[in-house]
């Protein structure tokens, strides 16, 4: 019989990229870690959904050889004073995580939410573009 | 590539070690497992885990409950409970326009040895004025700090998280209910600050 070896998967997505790492349940060990930067020629393209589909497709198929089939998936955008909605990647690497043929048990945003942090840059007038 | 190839090697040189859920609360329940180069890394690990997975009642899937591994016993990993709370999404789908969240924070000390602090929240009804809500903030401290120091951890476990019929929360909320209308409580976060362990004299 196959042991169900749980795992987390942590997705860091904000514009600019995708970060996906794998640890075993407890955090304390990676088992891979993969970035849409890993896949792409142009820094620009490192955010795309694209990118961060093959980054997760690869940290699953990584993630299973290594043993373990049963993840909880932990979403996150940059958080803080930063945007707080996850960039582009995350729902393509959401998608690619699910076709992969790992279990996902849970799907859960964690992205930090200031109890009244540090001011955001920028100024009064805000960034003039 | 000699690097990526050491990096295999010692994956696979990790043992697998099963965690075990607290013998007081869940009866040593296997949760999972863990690799490890040496067994001794794995004193200190934390596992996150939904009551869900360890109940198996679909209500409680916004609860979490993190354990803390402390000792190892021929390959089996002995965890405590180190702290609980409910999830984010959860929180927030609890909160409603028109009504009052009324936030307190209660610490003390189990029958049992357990100094706990814990987080409690309530949602009223209406829209309540301060004066009220320190009534009801009040009262609630009151209540949970009685609950508290009058029961171990196995049955706040119970009542509060677990929520078995003939509970603590139903008499916590009729009890408000004489201050103001309570729709809701919720234990936000539990954190255990210190334990000490009893003497085994009885």
């Amino acid at each position: 019989m196959r042991r169900n070896r749980k795992g987390l998967i942590y997705i860091y997505s904000s514009y600019n990229n995708t970060i996906i790492t794998v640890t075993d349940m407890t955090g304390a060990e990676v088992v891979t870690r993969k970035s849409g930067g890993m896949f792409v020629r142009r820094d620009s393209e490192e955010g795309t959904p694209y990118a961060a589909m093959k980054a997760a497709y690869e940290a699953a198929k990584e993630a299973i050889s290594k043993g373990i089939n049963q993840v909880v998936v932990k979403i996150r955008a940059p958080g803080g004073h930063k945007s707080k909605t996850p960039g582009p990647g995350a729902q393509a690497a959401i998608r690619a995580l699910a076709r992969s043929g790992l279990m996902i048990e849970a799907i859960e945003d964690v992205t930090p939410i200031p109890h009244d942090g540090t001011r955001r840059p920028g100024g009064r007038r805000g960034r003039r573009v | 590539m000699s690097k990526s190839r050491r990096k295999v090697d010692t994956w696979k040189i990790k043992k697998w070690i099963d965690i075990y859920a607290p013998e007081n609360l869940f009866k040593n329940m296997k949760i999972g497992e863990t690799p490890a180069l040496k067994e001794e890394q794995v004193i200190g690990r934390k596992v996150e885990i939904s009551l869900f997975d360890l109940t198996g009642d679909y209500q409680h899937d916004q609860i979490k409950i993190v354990f803390k591994v402390t000792d190892l016993k021929d390959g089996k990993a002995k965890t405590v409970f180190d702290r609980e709370f409910i999830t984010n999404t959860y929180l927030r789908s609890l909160i409603r326009r028109g009504t009052s969240r009324i936030d307190a924070e209660v610490k003390a000390k189990t029958t049992d040895n357990y100094l706990l602090q814990l987080f409690g929240v309530i949602f009223t009804n209406r829209k309540v004025i301060n004066s009220i809500r320190r009534k009801l903030r009040k009262a609630m401290r009151e209540e949970l700090q009685k609950f508290i120091s009058g029961h171990t951890l196995n049955d706040i476990f119970s009542q509060l998280f677990i929520k078995e019929p003939g509970n603590f929360v139903k008499d916590l909320i009729s009890k408000l209910n004489k201050i103001a209308l309570v729709r809701r409580f919720e234990v936000r976060k539990t954190v255990v600050l210190s334990h000490e362990e009893l003497p085994q004299a009885s």
